[in-house]
């Protein structure tokens, strides 16, 4: 034995010895935001990660054997989707249903999705998972079953909550709280009142991520006049210069035009095109508030909680302070910390406070 | 600044061990001890307290959370990572051996399939050779016959022509028989050496899949471990928790709708 070493504690051999395939070394909580554009996840073993909520498999055998992979996810699978049949299978909020082989892709494919989602948090074999993913407030019995029956190969027990519910819970707003949950697909207001939101306390709106993409590709084929893009580079460019109050330096973007790479300066274009989901939003904010018991709707409007990816639009939090001031008198909106993770964090949360017997029960 | 706290892990740890000699170790009984080295100590112990602290950190900081229940956290993941490092050695030495045996077993099968159909092809080609000499000496001696017989029988000028038909007849048979008796014994030898191909590429598949989970055993991949959570036991809320009735009410009314959903399920 030399200076260097030293004699470890037999204790240790023990307990090392005891390890076994059986659950008993402990319990990994996961919380999962499935949503439209991203789904991510957060784990109390400290993981967390995000993948594009889009799923990919080989067109044909050459593909597979170029690829290496039977099945690729988010970005991945967008970068190398000229190989694949690519699948999105989220649409507006909500698992994309209809007849035929189509519906059936899509299935799979949130199936594959969720699984994927789960094994990103890096599970020991010998420790119980439980989830709790945050579904679409308004995703019908279907989908959830779906939702379920896909997290249930992965896990030993699994929950479903709303989406706007889990982040206002993660913050630990129960109470006169307006949650505006910006996604892709959809934008879910949810007024929380000490229950669980009925759905007088719930409205959905179309106005989210994939409607601005679809206006700014609009706006830029008036404005771009020759250049060449696709949703997926309006998309891009979105995410990167989207804004809607305040000052912001002259956004240039270089598209191709006869494939050249052309400059547009469309500064303007961006802001006009981003302020389209602040009426509908405020609308809708109005109603949940003008249907509230009038002694706390001066509290509720003081406590509006903005999350989701469509929250990154700078200046948003303030220009709907703004369009609630005009419209309700008074209003302040309160941007979430981490809106990529909001959502999985609160339904980690709440994976972590659900009592024993209640997991027990659901496995 | 990394680098004090390694320095001061490693001297709080040599403070904490005593010295012994292999023979005082004897005296007491104890022919055999682990030992792990300081520097893995120090890394092993870093790592725990990072990653409770990260862990803690994701879930948001609780104000409630005593020093002697962080100490308690990083304790087990200590003792979590000293096992991974210790279930990650083994794997690798049992691999590192089987890989070992694996290769022996699939040289001394190549050597022996060498042989083999080395043995096989002398012996066919001796078969051939000797098959000729014997073949030629039988059919010398099947025609002597034929025209001793035949030229005890007087047949005169006939007596050729019966002759060649008898031979042509006899060796036609006679070939035919002996093609049947090679094709049977090759088909033998064939699948000897098929039955030996077999068996090489299933120890050459296995020395494949062994070399793989060796490379994964080396650079720490293997992700079957996973990152350990930070709870030992299922939690649940908090009696403490100052919303604790309402919180629970909320529980409630999620695990009921789940529920009903995964009733109406079944």
């Amino acid at each position: 034995m030399t200076d260097e070493q030293t004699n470890t504690n037999s204790a240790t051999d023990s307990e090392a010895g005891a390890e076994g395939p059986s659950k008993e070394h402990g319990v990994l909580y996961i919380g999962v935001d499935l949503g439209t554009s991203r789904t991510s996840i957060s784990a109390s073993n400290g993981v967390r990660e995000t993948v594009a909520s889009a799923v990919g498999y080989p067109k044909d055998v050459v593909a597979m054997k170029l690829l290496g992979k039977e099945v690729l996810y988010g970005d991945e699978a967008i970068k190398k989707r000229l190989s694949l049949n690519l699948y999105k299978p989220l649409e507006h909020g909500v698992l994309k249903s209809g007849d035929g082989e189509d519906s059936e892709g899509n299935l799979r494919a949130a199936k594959d999705l969720l699984q994927e989602a789960i094994r990103l948090a890096k599970a020991r074999k010998d420790e119980l998972v439980y989830a709790v993913i945050g579904a679409p407030a308004q995703a019908s019995i279907h989908n959830k079953k779906a939702i379920i029956e896909a997290a249930r190969e992965s896990v030993d027990s699994v929950m479903l909550c709303s989406e706007p519910f889990a982040v206002a819970y993660g913050l630990d707003w129960l109470e006169d709280v307006l949650v505006i949950d910006i996604g892709a697909g959809t934008t879910d207001l949810c007024r929380m009142h000490g229950t669980m939101p009925e759905d007088a306390d719930q409205i959905t709106l179309t106005y989210a991520g994939d409607y601005l993409d679809q206006e700014l590709f609009k706006a830029f084929q008036e404005a771009c006049p020759g250049a060449d893009f696709t949703i997926n580079m309006v998309k891009e460019i979105k995410e990167k210069y989207a804004y809607v109050s305040g000052s912001s330096e002259t956004i240039t973007v270089n598209l191709p035009v006869s494939g050249k790479p052309t400059p547009f300066e469309v500064t303007e274009v961006v802001k006009n095109t981003c302020k389209k989901i602040i009426p509908p939003i405020v609308e809708a904010l109005g109603k949940l508030v003008a249907s509230f018991d009038p002694e706390f709707q001066e509290r509720l409007k003081g406590r509006v909680l903005l999350a989701g990816g469509g929250s990154l639009i700078r200046g948003l939090d303030r220009a709907i302070e703004d369009g609630m001031h005009q419209k309700l008198g008074s209003g302040r909106v309160i941007r979430i910390e981490e809106p990529i993770y909001g959502g999985a964090n609160g339904a980690l949360k709440i994976a972590h406070d659900m009592p024993e017997e209640f997991w027990e029960k659901l496995k | 600044m990394a680098r004090g706290i390694k320095k001061k892990i490693q001297q709080a740890v040599r403070k904490l061990s005593y010295r012994t000699t292999v023979d005082q170790l004897k005296k007491k009984g104890i022919n055999r001890v682990n030992v792990v080295g300081i520097d893995r100590i120090s890394a092993l112990i870093e790592t725990a307290v990072h990653r409770t602290l990260k862990a803690r950190m994701a879930l948001g900081f609780n104000p409630n959370l005593t020093h002697g229940e962080i100490a308690n956290e990083t304790r087990a993941e200590f003792l979590r990572l000293l096992r991974n490092k210790e279930s990650l050695k083994k794997v690798q030495e049992e691999t590192e051996e089987e890989k070992e045996s694996l290769k022996s077993q699939v040289a001394s099968l190549q050597n022996e399939l060498q042989t083999l159909q080395r043995e096989i092809e002398e012996k066919r080609q001796r078969f051939v050779r000797e098959e000729r000499v014997r073949t030629a000496a039988e059919d010398q001696e099947l025609v002597l016959a034929v025209q001793e017989l035949l030229g005890q029988a007087k047949l005169g000028a006939k007596g050729l022509d019966i002759q060649e038909e008898l031979l042509s007849l006899f060796l036609g048979r006679l070939d035919e028989e002996r093609k049947r008796v090679r094709a049977q014994k090759e088909l033998e030898l064939r699948k000897e050496v098929d039955l030996l191909n077999r068996r090489l590429q299933k120890v050459t598949k296995t020395l494949d899949h062994t070399e793989g989970r060796l490379q994964e055993a080396l650079t720490g991949v293997t992700e079957d471990l996973g990152v350990s959570s930070i709870y030992k036991e299922v939690q649940g809320l908090s009696s403490q928790d100052p919303e604790f009735k309402k919180k629970k009410t909320l529980m409630t009314s999620i695990f009921e709708a789940n529920l009903e959903l995964q009733q109406k399920d079944s």
